[in-house]
């Protein structure tokens, strides 16, 4: 990386973002990428020089993320999306045909250096799937044809727009400089929201009642993204109010609206507020998980792209509560036009004097800073986050202790979902008592639902928790072609999938767990009977293989061993006593692992298994799959959208 | 930080919970897996390591925990929790889920792991091996593709990785960053193609390199040296003690068929836990040197060595010996036997006091000091632990005693332990120590050390031999510890000038800390030796012995294990003036102007005892078993006897017993301080700086190539403005010269003092006594 002095001054200035310098690594690898398009091994030492580290250090940090490249990418770098619900959707074709047109392999280069191509995992748009990014800007919708188009309009050097991001897509290391927090001003081009993203909304709109639009309720509005169009929504009022609150007031409000974590887990929002040690005299953090990549998770994206500001007021006022005066976005890598969305948001915030010092001259100061991440699913583990956030590789920490106690640089932090954090305004507005007025018993309020795969009409829905996948599908136009619902996850990939059975099941933590599963991030996949699950539960292992951190053996060692037994049933390879192996190696590596990674891994093996036992025989009866891929495309078999 | 550490040691809390049904009390804070261990039952495991921070990684611990009728809903890392009151633990012993677990993870731990025990040199004493049959499944049910990769890599010239052997427990990784300060090793890539690495172009070049391979649970790291020599169960195992500095690092010594094949680091957690360095670990090729000298030799009339019987060449030594005045000049490999052997000779056989150990630059007031300060006083790595601040004086701890540095470097970790080092220029040791440079020239630390006022009767203060190189420093010290109440310890560089110092091989000292000049303590020793009378004129150092010499007043040497070049390049040509025995192992700058040569023992083909920094007596045998090479004070014992002034000390044992006998006396001479005089340095000059690096050219290092090539490349350290007006950038070549000769070496710019030029005392290409005769003082740099 040959640096000059105005290079030096930027590295500089990211480097300052952070209370400790370690930190600025990631971006820096992001800028290394913006000079020379890959992260050199120059760039690695004049980093590692920049930071007081070893060489190997940094290097260490670089290796572990998919987003930083060993060697030279396209101008236009093309990630494919294929995981479960893009690849049955129409992305294994559209990822076949696009290396068969540009004569290239899976992380090949077009000789033009014009196009790089690379099959992606999960990029939190499964509402648009299937799903083709590039530069990590959004192409939503695609079919083999139009990505095709889209890598032809590349070599001849005028891209196709993104459907969702600026007017013009940038280059890759334009691309690069913004994911190391550059903004390149292009926020406010494009559109708000697209189309299933608005779904829910419009429904309601309608007057449907069983929707209660909130978060979305300016989705459709052209600048609801911007400070003043978030203003004349009644954005920033409840700063005003939680800022003449006493700290313990608005951590006690949020404790009585019942508000729970919505990043999976559901954790009771108030009482991780309340963990945090008052008057130690430490610095507090308070962080928002914004890693978004569970497979079938994409509310939070669209959420950051349309409405980043009620983020940004959900910060302000979680900071104050936990006395933080320093807060961090960490959010994913691969969602370029949401970062610039976030990234102008906290620029407009800090002019308008809603960060910085003495915020609305109520004597609270606050720091914002966005952390792009460079690719890791596991950085969505919250320890994993912070380690990743401190420049280091993105693997979980030993707990005790836990975050409230001993987090960002060993300092109490609270960790909390964007969608848990974006609820909180409106509980300040309305009052804790409107929001438990939503919802069920013990799950209060209302939450998003991303309906994707297999329905007439994907999108999101915003509801009180408690309403069922059968009012949901009812209000998506049914299933697609009228087909029979085979299995669905009611919360990501990693919580045990579901039947038509459990249609009536309320979408709730309790009444979720009570049939068998998660509520997770309520990332509802609908697949119908033309998918062949062994085929889906295939893909999510190889996605789990493939975001393992390698920290620790069963999920290091197990998933290299299920995708390979996994390989041969979907291939009709095997006998009956291997789906017994597989339960019995499901059982050695569920709970005996450092994180849950590996539960989620085991999740859809198990639950398939159990519901569809005689499918997987049924592979080794016939020697191979019962099933054709081109019937659960949206594709026709000759590629175009149907 | 922790102040509770440094000021009391409150009663350990003793918590009891119940393992398998039995219970037992463990001091709060034990993790379940060490209270195991004290009953007796072993969990199997891999990243654990109780010098290493808890990671959890493997897996291989999983145990059934419950705590107050509450059972955790899953098996748990054993490894990473902490005892509680009222714990029940079923290991895999009394839990199936348990042995379930622990067989499921080692199954897994399997299926990627190559089965090539006949050709791994861990295969015998391998934690893999040896758990996968004791925890393990009979069977795997693995069919698949196993992972592979390219094998062996280099990762430096004596660290070999073989990566699909690697179970990526983190335990080389975590021991570099967390003990070593060397992160240079990491785990690259992620999930199943996670593993240990270097940076491409920076190899693991690390001084303690060598205990990741030692606690390697696999053979994925393995040695140089050792790879493919031998089968663990071929080797007879004996403890040892290291020969090459004063850390005083407990040692093993592994020898098949009388040679020895590699050396391991000792577990004593009060020295060296479980830790040291690669010289020490890997340097002992010297013993099996091509110029090993097996037999004696003597000066025949045409002036060549030829070999001698030993009655004929102790004949011949005893005649020279006893014709002429006299002295003996010791170096720093002797052992305390072999040195109360040199001195107890010096005394009764040549009626002298004229000896010394110290083979190096000194001074009168290091004397006065050793004698006044020194011998006969204890201090310990414990009082580095409870320390409030550290002050380095001449002595660079990661290079001249590295497990002081591991042990500073634990602390500084733990709770930020505030070091000071008075030196030209921050060193990556004391880097990594964080220390506060006192940025000094070279012949200026007196003033510096008396403007330090930030010291307590909880500080230490670490002097080093180098500082007696600079008049008026140690004198400083001594104030400066009067004043604060700080401890003062004396770290010399090599392991056997403690044991020399207490048994007394120096002019002012007589053996067990009795001065020379006290009447009394002759009186006692005569006593014990059943002596008549002692010499009591005081003793001659070195330089003077040499200068003596020159004049013709001492006419015969005994030396044992000095190179004159390490004191002045002009010292070989006079000393061959006198009639020289040489006790030696190897041929010598002394062997080619000796008159009679004695071969005598390496340390691991004999018995003995090594007296570290903190006095500790660090015993060991013989490892190489039926020997024919004896040890010095073997030798000296017949070769009093030869000259009909019997020392008696016909064995090790014998000398050990009898020093031991004598005790510690308890006055000490007085310290009469040396006044300061700052180094001026003339305009357009430079002063020099320089110490020893860990690897060097030293000659207990020869022989060993893979070693060497780890060794930090030799650079001539200059400043900026210096480099700016020599019009020099990072790696040009510079010259640096004295009237007698000149160094020329890649310079590095650093943020070293200004008047200040540091190189190399003794690697390849800076040889500084040699060159330069000097190893502080006026020199001149220019381009090259």
């Amino acid at each position: 990386m040959p640096l000059t002095d105005s290079d030096n001054l930027v590295m500089d200035s990211i480097i300052n973002r952070y209370p400790r310098s370690r930190s600025a690594i990631m971006p820096l690898l992001h800028f290394a990428q913006s000079k020379d398009g890959y992260v050199t091994p120059e760039s690695i030492e004049v980093i590692a020089k920049k930071l007081n580290l070893e060489s190997a250090e940094v290097s260490a940090v670089a290796t572990f993320y998919t987003q930083y490249k060993r060697g030279p990418v396209g101008e236009y770098h093309v990630g494919v999306c294929t995981n479960t619900l893009c690849a049955i959707m129409g992305g294994d074709e559209i990822f076949e045909s696009l290396k068969e047109h540009l004569g290239v392999e899976n992380n090949g280069v077009t000789q033009d250096g014009k196009v790089s191509i690379e099959h992606i995992e999960c990029n939190a748009a499964c509402d648009y799937a299937p799903v083709v990014m590039a530069n990590w800007e959004f192409y939503d919708n695609q079919s083999v044809e139009s990505a095709k188009d889209l890598v032809d309009s590349m070599r001849q050097g005028n891209p196709i727009a993104p459907t969702r991001g600026p007017d013009k897509l940038p280059t890759w290391k334009e691309n690069s400089a913004l994911l190391a927090g550059i903004n390149d001003g292009l926020a406010n081009q494009g559109v708000s929201a697209g189309e299933p993203t608005l779904l829910g909304l419009k429904i309601a709109q309608s007057g449907n009642k069983k929707l209660t639009p909130e978060l979305t309720k300016s989705y459709d509005q052209k600048d609801s993204f911007t400070l003043d169009g978030y203003r004349r929504n009644g954005g920033y009022k409840a700063i005003e109010k939680a800022l003449n609150m006493s700290p313990d007031e608005v951590i006690q409000a949020v404790k009585d609206s019942g508000l729970r974590g919505r990043g999976g887990a559901g954790f009771p929002t108030g009482m991780k507020w309340g963990f945090i040690p008052q008057g130690d005299n430490k610095e507090h953090y308070f962080v928002v998980n914004a890693d978004e990549s569970e497979p079938g998770t994409c509310k939070d994206t669209p959420l950051m792209l349309a409405n980043p500001h009620v983020l940004i007021e959900g910060i302000i006022i979680g900071s104050y509560a936990i006395r933080a005066k320093h807060a961090f976005i960490y959010i994913r890598g691969e969602v370029a036009h949401v970062i610039r969305r976030v990234q102008q948001a906290i620029e407009d915030a800090y002019k308008a004097g809603l960060l910085g010092k003495n915020i609305l001259g109520k004597g609270f100061d606050l720091d914002l800073v966005l952390h792009v991440g460079a690719g890791a699913y596991i950085c969505g583990e919250e320890t994993a986050l912070l380690d990743s956030l401190e420049g280091f590789r993105g693997q979980p920490r030993l707990r005790p202790p836990f975050p409230a106690i001993a987090g960002l640089y060993a300092r109490p932090t609270v960790v909390n979902n964007v969608e848990s954090v974006a609820s909180v305004p409106a509980i300040i507005n309305n009052g804790a008592q409107w929001f438990a007025s939503l919802g069920t018993e013990k799950s209060k309020g209302f939450t998003l639902y991303s309906l994707s795969g297999h329905v007439k009409n994907p999108g999101q829905f915003e509801a009180p928790l408690g309403i069922t996948l059968r009012e949901l599908i009812d209000m998506a136009g049914g299933m697609r072609n009228g087909n029979k619902l085979k299995f669905w996850t009611p919360g990501g990939s990693s919580t045990p999938i579901f039947t038509d059975e459990h249609l009536d099941i309320p979408l709730d933590y309790e009444g979720v767990a009570a049939a068998g599963s998660m509520l997770g991030t309520k990332a509802l996949q609908i697949f119908d009977e033309t998918t062949s699950v062994v085929r889906a539960v295939l893909r999510w292992t190889e996605f789990y293989k493939h975001e393992s951190c390698g920290k620790c053996t069963p999920c290091r060692e197990g998933t290299w061993w299920l995708v390979q037994i996994l390989k041969d049933l979907d291939a009709g390879k095997g006998e009956q006593a291997d789906l017994e192996k597989l339960l019995d190696l499901c059982d050695n590596i569920a709970g005996r692992s450092f994180c849950a990674l590996a539960d989620g891994a085991a999740s859809p093996i198990i639950s398939s298994i159990k519901y569809f036992r005689e499918e997987y025989l049924e592979h080794l009866r016939i020697g191979g799959s019962p099933f054709n891929p081109a019937a659960s495309s949206l594709l026709t078999s000759d590629g175009v959208r149907v | 930080m922790s102040t509770q550490e440094i000021t009391t040691e409150t009663a350990v809390e003793m918590i009891t919970i119940t393992i398998d049904g039995f219970e037992v009390s463990v001091p709060k804070g034990t993790l379940v897996i060490r209270a195991a261990e004290k009953l007796g039952i072993q969990i199997p495991r891999f990243c654990d390591h109780p010098l290493l921070d808890p990671v959890g990684a493997c897996r291989q611990c999983l145990v059934e925990i419950e705590v107050n009728g509450r059972k955790f809903p899953k098996p748990q890392a054993s490894c990473t929790i902490p005892v509680e009151p009222g714990m029940i633990v079923n290991t895999q012993l009394t839990s199936a889920v348990a042995d379930k677990a622990q067989q499921g993870v080692m199954e897994l731990l399997l299926i990627n792991h190559p089965l090539d025990c006949p050709v791994c040199d861990k295969g015998g004493e391998c934690p893999l091996q040896n758990q996968a049959m004791s925890n393990g499944r009979e069977e795997s049910r693995f069919e698949g593709t196993k992972r592979t990769f390219e094998k062996p890599i280099n990762i430096s010239s004596q660290v070999l990785l073989d990566r699909e052997r690697c179970i990526l427990c983190a335990r080389c990784t975590r021991f570099s960053e967390q003990i070593a300060g060397d992160p240079f090793i990491t785990l690259n890539e992620r999930g199943a193609l996670q593993q240990v690495g270097i940076y491409e172009k920076e190899p693991f070049e690390s001084y303690f390199s060598g205990n990741t391979v030692q606690i390697c649970p696999v053979g994925a790291l393995t040695g140089a040296s050792y790879r493919f020599r031998a089968r663990p169960f071929d080797l007879i195992s004996t403890p040892s003690a290291c020969e090459h500095c004063a850390s005083g690092c407990d040692m093993r010594t592994d020898v098949r068929r009388g040679k020895t094949l590699r050396r391991l680091a000792g577990d004593d957690a009060a020295v060296n836990e479980e830790w040291n360095c690669d010289k020490g670990r890997w340097a002992f090729k010297y013993v099996n040197a091509k110029d090993r000298i097996t037999t004696p030799l003597i000066r025949d009339e045409s002036g060549q060595l030829r070999e001698a019987s030993w009655p004929e060449a102790l004949a011949l030594a005893a005649k020279g010996l006893k014709e002429n005045r006299s002295a003996v000049l010791v170096g720093g490999r002797a052992t305390l036997e072999d040195a109360y052997g040199y001195s107890k000779f010096a005394r009764i056989a040549l009626n002298t006091n004229d000896i010394d150990f110290r083979s190096r630059v000194t001074s009168k007031e290091e004397k006065n000091f050793l004698a006044s300060h020194v011998v006969g006083t204890q201090i310990n790595y414990k009082d580095l632990d409870r320390a409030d601040h550290v002050l380095l004086l001449g002595f660079e701890a990661e290079e001249e005693s590295p497990i002081v540095f591991l042990r500073l470097y634990k602390q500084v970790k733990k709770r930020e332990l505030k070091i000071t080092a008075v030196a030209p220029f921050a060193s990556r040791g004391n880097k990594k120590l964080k220390a506060e440079l006192v940025s000094t020239p070279a012949g200026n630390e007196a003033s510096a050390i008396s403007k330090i006022s930030n010291l307590s009767n909880k500080s230490v203060i670490l002097i080093g031999e180098r500082l007696s190189e600079s008049t008026g420093a140690i004198s400083a010290a001594v104030a400066l510890a009067a004043n604060s109440g700080a401890k003062l310890a004396w770290i010399p560089r090599r392991a056997g000038e403690r044991g020399a110092l207490e048994a007394g091989a120096l002019s002012n000292l007589l053996p067990g800390a009795r001065p020379v000049s006290d009447n009394a303590a002759r009186v006692d020793l005569q006593a014990a030796w059943g002596v008549s009378s002692l010499p009591s004129n005081p003793g001659l150092d070195s330089d003077e012995i040499i200068k003596e010499v020159e004049k013709g007043n001492i006419g015969a040497l005994l030396v044992g294990g000095v190179d004159p070049l390490d004191i002045s390049p002009d010292y070989q040509a006079i000393m061959e003036k006198a009639f020289i025995v040489s006790l030696e192992i190897r041929q010598s700058a002394v062997t080619q102007i000796a008159d009679v040569v004695l071969p005598v023992a390496a340390v691991v083909e004999k018995s003995g005892t090594f007296i570290n920094w903190e006095s500790r007596a660090r015993y060991f045998e013989a490892a190489v078993p039926d020997s024919l090479t004896r040890s010095d004070v073997r030798i000296l014992s017949m070769l009093a006897d030869e000259m009909e002034s019997s020392i008696n000390l016909p064995t090790v044992s014998s000398a050990r017993d009898e020093f031991n006998s004598l005790g510690t006396w308890h006055k000490r001479e007085s310290f009469t301080p040396v006044s300061v005089e700052s180094t001026k340095i003339a305009n357009g000059k430079a002063n020099l700086c320089s110490w020893r690096l860990l690897l060097d050219s030293g000659s207990m290092q020869d022989g060993e190539n893979n070693l060497a090539g780890t060794a930090h490349p030799s650079v001539a350290i200059i400043s900026k403005s210096r480099a700016d007006s020599l019009g020099v950038s990072n790696g040009d070549q510079i010259k640096i010269s004295t009237p007698r000769g000149e160094i020329a070496l890649a310079c590095q710019i650093d943020s070293i003092d200004e008047e200040s030029v540091w190189v190399p005392r003794n690697s390849i290409n800076s040889k500084v006594i040699e060159s330069l005769g000097i190893t502080s003082g006026e020199v001149s740099v220019v381009r090259a």
